[in-house]
């Protein structure tokens, strides 16, 4: 390898990089559970799809949700059923008094590592509805798939609670 | 005399041509280089703008180290693919024998990252979901695509395995070349989980980026390893017409076709030939042309050297063969210098230089030395004799066993290249015999003060 061969490919190297290593500052890192108050810790990614997905999947902050408060009617309600690649979702909600008082997913999983990542995404997914009291929850970081498909099902069970 | 006179006008081009060609062709190599490097930067650079690397957690770390290794991993074998789909461009650049260096030199890294990029994986995995490496395992082994994935890697640490130079000679070229035809198995059931589950399973620039390399490899490989060469023999239609005993263990086969001018071939550089006929269809192997070419035949001489060199001693007259090349650039297109030449024959190899001699111009101050363990491995010797008269060349024969170190015979002690040739540092050099052998001479060259790009080496293990 001569000398300007080894500059020029270095140079260029060090150029290409340099603009991912910005793109990448510009990304929002990983929204990690662990900054909201009652989840201490991240719930484990599904697999290695989760480490890029889960980074450009942002969701809102949960203060957003406080300003656009819904007006629900009590009963309980069975979403649509969502199937994604790693399974089938379909969330039930009971709202008493106008607020969703206990959220229920009922989950199948293709096999069984994902089974893992929806149990461990389950009680995190149930408690962000309570405290939202909405669709407007955080991507619950490595079960990206798990959370929009339950998202998904969710939304279609609280349009059915405003009707 | 006559013979002479017939090469008094030069046939190859004007010397001046040979600098600024040999210059375009190290600017085409030195892209090349940049290019294979930018490839690399540009898959890490991509996953550096994913972000994923803001998260400093060990198991994040961990999973993260173990993707960019996959990535580049991915990264060197596609550039391993490209290297081995023999791209005329990048023949032309590089030669044959560099650009199977670089593969091999690849090969070793990119093993290594694959494997690296799988324990990484499921430990980082481990880590995170607070699970035994093994249940993490066995867990992704369930994981659609991802049985896939590890009997890939499985399958490239096999190739890989059996690609290292002891397990290669103990295997033999037909069986050694059998495992490796499964690199493409490998490749391909490694493509599944990369876009399913992978890191390109997001639509974006990276899946673009990555889909074209794999597109763009895939394209280059079935357009020169099976069209180009498939279109070129029916073109041919090459027939053995005359096989000729050459010395004790060799032959020399004639092969003749139609429009053999529109194939631009030079003397020394190699086709791989397949001989259509029973037992022998099924493996090809790379052999130089042996004279230069003319009256629409070709001409090989193949030493018996191994299971499928063995058979071919015995070829029938009329037999179809199927022809991929020419390669290389063992030749006087190589040629970086308008001074003289030093063409140096061991054994079988030999039959390159004499058809490099051929081609050479008789203005050209020429030296040729050949080098056998014994008289009767001189092969071709009587031809280049003849030709060494015709071209004005000088010609130094030397046989013996080797001395403790250094080319020449042990009865030739303390003898080097610069006495033989006194014009070698201006020179250009062609060495062709078994590879010890040739790291001999090549450091001679460069003592003599050779210039790596005067000298051209061609091996003709595989």
């Amino acid at each position: 390898m001569s000398t300007t061969t080894k500059i020029v490919a270095t140079a260029a190297s060090a150029g290409v990089l340099a603009i991912g290593w910005q793109v990448g500052l510009q990304q929002d890192p990983t929204l990690e559970l662990g900054s909201t108050a009652e989840q201490p810790s991240s719930v484990p990614a599904a697999t290695g799809s989760s480490s890029s997905s889960s980074t450009k999947s942002t969701s809102s902050t949960p203060s957003a949700i406080a300003a656009t408060p819904m007006v629900l009617k009590d009963g309980t309600y069975t979403g649509a059923s969502t199937t994604y690649r790693y399974g089938t979702t379909q969330v039930s909600i009971t709202v008493t008094g106008g607020s969703i008082t206990d959220v229920q997913a009922v989950y199948t999983a293709a096999e069984g590592h994902s089974e893992q990542i929806q149990s461990r995404a389950k009680s995190v997914l149930r408690q962000q509805v309570l405290k939202a009291q909405s669709a407007k929850i955080a991507t619950v970081s490595g079960a990206t798939f798990t959370t929009q498909s339950f998202t998904t099902s969710l939304q279609s069970a609280l349009a059915q609670a405003q009707a | 005399m006559d013979v002479h006179t017939a090469y008094a006008t030069p046939t190859t081009a004007p010397a001046q041509s040979y600098v600024s060609r040999a210059r375009r062709r190290a600017v085409g190599a030195g892209a090349l280089e940049v290019g294979a490097w930018l490839s690399i930067a540009l898959a890490i650079a991509l996953w550096l703008g994913t972000g994923a690397w803001h998260n400093v957690a060990v198991s994040n770390v961990l999973t993260q180290l173990g993707i960019v290794a996959g990535l580049t991993a991915t990264d060197t074998c596609l550039l391993m693919l490209l290297l081995a789909a023999r791209i005329p461009i990048v023949d032309a650049a590089i030669g044959h024998d560099r650009a199977l260096l670089a593969h091999r030199a690849l090969g070793f890294w990119t093993v290594l990252g694959l494997v690296f990029h799988g324990a990484a994986l499921v430990i980082g995995f481990s880590l995170r979901d607070e699970l035994s490496p093994i249940d993490e395992f066995t867990g992704l082994l369930g994981t659609g695509d991802l049985l896939l994935a590890v009997l890939s890697l499985a399958l490239f640490f096999l190739v890989g395995v059996s690609s290292w130079q002891v397990a290669r000679r103990k295997l033999g070229q037909e069986a050694w070349h059998a495992v490796h035809l499964l690199s493409y198995v490998a490749v391909g059931i490694s493509i599944p989980h990369q876009f399913s589950q992978g890191i390109f399973a997001q639509p974006g620039l990276m899946r673009f980026y990555w889909a074209s390399l794999f597109i763009v490899t895939g394209f280059a490989l079935v357009s020169f390893r099976l069209v180009l060469p498939l279109i070129t023999s029916l073109r041919l239609g090459l027939r053995v017409v005359d096989v000729r005993p050459e010395g004790q263990d060799a032959v020399t086969i004639t092969m003749q076709g139609r429009h053999l001018d529109s194939l631009t071939i030079h003397a020394g550089q190699f086709c791989e030939w397949r001989f259509l006929a029973r037992g022998l269809w099924w493996h090809s192997h790379p052999f130089s042309i042996s004279a230069a070419p003319g009256d629409n035949t070709l001409r090989i001489t193949v030493r018996n050297l191994g299971a499928g060199t063995a058979v071919l001693q015995h070829v029938q007259l009329g037999t179809r063969v199927h022809v991929a090349g020419p390669y290389g650039l063992f030749s006087s297109v190589a040629r970086a210098t308008d001074g003289g030449a030093v063409l140096i024959g061991a054994g079988i190899g030999i039959a390159p230089i004499r058809a490099v001699l051929e081609e050479t111009s008789p203005i050209t101050p020429t030296t040729v030395i050949l080098r056998a363990h014994d008289a009767h491995e001189l092969y071709l010797i009587d031809e280049v004799t003849a030709l060494c008269h015709a071209k004005g060349a000088k010609l130094f024969v030397a046989t013996g066993p080797r001395g403790e170190r250094g080319w020449l015979p042990r009865h030739w002690p303390d003898t080097a290249l610069s006495q033989l040739a006194p014009q070698t540092s201006s020179s250009d050099i062609y060495v062709c015999g078994p590879d010890a052998w040739m790291e001999s001479v090549i450091a001679d060259a460069r003592a003599a003060g050779a210039r790596d790009n005067q000298i051209h080496a061609e091996r003709f293990s595989w």
